[in-house]
């Protein structure tokens, strides 16, 4: 319909519902010790994830879950082996291109909601989206979409203050959406969470994924969470066991 | 239902950075306050030497006149002494001068001041101070005296009162708006009788010279420099520093206050934004882990520090034009003091606060760009 407009990329996309956008990611012997080797964080991981896969990353405390999934985001580098996202290697791409990663093929959800307090949801929705070439009414009509979505519709210009754990929650989730990621990725999201409340992001999340079939990678405690994923990957101490 | 969302601003770098300053009021407000202390000082200061200079310019051209003679190498205007008869006749001989007035300036306490110039003009050459007349008339006899705007408002008067100098009663009978702050805050007396009081008989401080018509002011004052060794001629307040170092003092002073402004305000706006990325680190981490790349980082950051050295330009600004119209009004300085206001000096201001903001925020926005998104998710 807007054949007049420029060539566009995905992430600045406005469709929004597409099948089988997920990516495949593989890791060979990936790597990342901290204190000069003292700290084998992630020590030899190996992987293949399959678009559009929900896979549950578990393990105790400190194996190395979020490690890995920082070297999987593309906000901290591997030392050593290969990991590639979508058929491009992470190792190669330069900072530039590494920013442009994270930005267009990315979803975040952290443990906690990490929202800037100064800002409303419909505000906080939209910082990804600074960065493409969305226009300012574009950026706006998409953070609203993408909270009502969450069901925050009527939330939209409460700050995070202002809002339930829950409530943010979904927020940061709404923001992980942003640029149409490919790739989600959610570190403990219910961690913070009550369990019913936990849930009810989790559905979200599922059906996110459902519908779109992006790829989610999630590190849990949760069981629960856990028997809801295509894949469990156990970790302990930097590698995964069976 | 229309579309909600098209009265809705969108989220923009610009709008994060009013979000930021504003959420922190008072911090933003008190680091603008310290940094407008410079930028008061230089606009006042400014404003003052502005004013000084205008007054200058406006004297030289009071009535027809269009250069000052003083005596030549005085390291003060009001030091020059010259021979009213000797000099005036030397000065009429030159070519290109229809006429030179001497005029004695003398400071002495008048009446409620303790501290007002009093001009000592010929009776005839009162002509000179025709077109300022606001209020009745030129003097016509020795006891008769014109008073500027400002020494009338400070000694109370109104035209017909008597004006007591040094023990004799002289008659108000006129009053005058020179546009020259040395002049609105005098008297304007018979010379013999400023030359009795002074006792500086038969002694001018300064020769207001009348050209002839078609004269080249230029060449005349170069003239005059050139054929008497014991004279300066001044056409501009450009040139008033051959007879008065004050004006190129001020000058320095400015460029003093504004580099240590620009110094100090920088470290008050450093020392407040390195704070505030510091708090803000888990937050620069979240940016960055969403695709924001440093530069945009290092771009929030240098708005901020502009958005801080705006505010405190506009305080600069405001407080700097209050002080100087402060001293403009005091007892003793408003004889004195009568400020210009030139767009010039708020472009200066405006420099002076973005070039504060800049160099502050530099180590700042360094900082939030070495910030790395998976150690600042760490932080708790
Ligand atoms: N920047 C760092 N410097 C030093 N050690 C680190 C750093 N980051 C992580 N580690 C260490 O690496 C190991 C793995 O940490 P990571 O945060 O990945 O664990 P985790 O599995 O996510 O734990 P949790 O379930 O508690 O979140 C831990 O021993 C941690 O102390
Ligand atoms: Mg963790």
């Amino acid at each position: 319909m807007n054949d007049h407009m420029p060539a566009r990329d995905a992430a600045t996309d406005t469709r929004d519902i597409e099948h089988n956008r997920g990516v495949a990611v593989t890791a060979r012997d990936l790597k990342r010790h901290y204190e000069d080797g003292r700290i084998r964080a992630v020590d030899g991981v190996t992987l293949d994830i399959r678009p559009g896969n929900f896979v549950a990353i578990c393990g105790p405390s400190g194996c190395g879950k979020s490690t890995l999934l920082n070297l999987l985001a593309g906000i901290d580098r591997a030392e050593s082996g290969s990991l590639r996202v979508a058929d491009r290697e992470l190792a190669e791409l330069d900072e530039t291109e590494l920013d442009e990663y994270r930005r267009s093929t990315v979803g975040l959800i952290f443990q906690l909601h990490n929202l800037l307090p100064e800002l409303s949801a419909l505000e906080n929705v939209q910082t990804p989206m600074l960065m493409t070439a969305l226009s300012g009414r574009e950026r706006v009509t998409r953070a609203t979409e993408l909270l009502e979505r969450v069901g925050l519709g009527h939330r939209l210009h409460a700050t995070p203050n202002r809002l339930s754990g829950g409530e943010r929650q979904r927020v940061a989730i709404a923001r992980a959406l942003a640029n149409r990621p490919r790739l989600l990725m959610a570190d403990e999201p219910t961690g913070s969470l009550d369990s019913q409340t936990g849930a009810q992001a989790l559905d979200l999340l599922e059906a996110l994924r459902r519908d779109q079939g992006v790829t989610l990678i999630m590190v849990t405690h949760d069981p629960n969470v856990a028997a809801r994923a295509d894949r469990v990957l156990n970790m302990l101490d930097g590698r995964f066991v069976d | 239902m229309s579309n909600p969302t098209d009265s809705v601003r969108p989220l923009t770098l610009m709008r994060i950075t009013v979000r930021n300053l504003t959420a922190r009021p008072m911090r933003t407000l008190l680091t603008a306050i310290g940094v407008s202390v410079g930028v008061v000082a230089i606009v006042a200061m400014k404003s003052i030497t502005d004013g000084a200079w205008r007054s200058i310019n406006n004297t030289i051209a009071l009535g027809q006149s269009e250069l000052l003679v003083f005596q030549g190498g005085v390291a003060a205007d009001i030091l020059s002494v010259l021979d009213e008869k000797a000099v005036g006749e030397r000065l009429e001989r030159t070519r290109g001068v229809a006429k030179a007035v001497g005029v004695l300036a003398h400071p002495m306490p008048v009446e409620s001041q303790p501290f007002m110039a009093v001009y000592g003009v010929r009776i005839p050459n009162m002509t000179l101070l025709e077109d300022n007349v606001i209020e009745g008339r030129l003097p016509q006899s020795d006891d008769e005296v014109l008073a500027g705007a400002v020494a009338l408002r400070a000694l109370d008067r109104k035209i017909g009162d008597t004006i007591d100098l040094q023990g004799q009663d002289y008659t108000l009978v006129g009053v005058a708006r020179c546009g020259a702050v040395f002049l609105d805050g005098a008297l304007f007396a018979s010379l013999p009788r400023v030359q009795e009081i002074a006792g500086r008989k038969g002694q001018v401080t300064l020769f207001q010279v009348v050209t002839e018509p078609g004269a080249n002011v230029g060449e005349l004052v170069e003239r005059i420099d050139a054929e008497n060794k014991d004279l300066t001629a001044i056409a501009d307040a450009s040139d008033y520093n051959k007879v008065d170092p004050g004006l190129d003092i001020a000058q320095g002073m400015i460029w003093g206050v504004s580099i240590i402004a620009i110094l100090i305000g920088a470290l008050i706006v450093m020392n407040t934004m390195w704070m505030s990325v510091l708090e803000r680190t888990r937050q620069i981490g979240v940016l960055r882990a969403v695709g924001w790349p440093r530069r945009a980082v290092t771009r929030l950051i240098l708005m901020e520090s502009l958005g801080v050295g705006l505010v405190s330009c506009v305080l600069g600004v405001l407080g700097g034009v209050g002080l100087a119209e402060l001293v403009s009004v005091m007892p003793v300085t408003k004889q004195f003091i009568d400020p210009a206001f030139k767009p010039g000096t708020f472009v200066i201001a405006l420099l002076i606060a973005g070039a504060l903001s800049v160099v502050g925020a530099l180590a700042p926005a360094w900082r939030a760009a070495k910030v790395s998104p998976a150690e600042a998710l760490r932080y708790e």
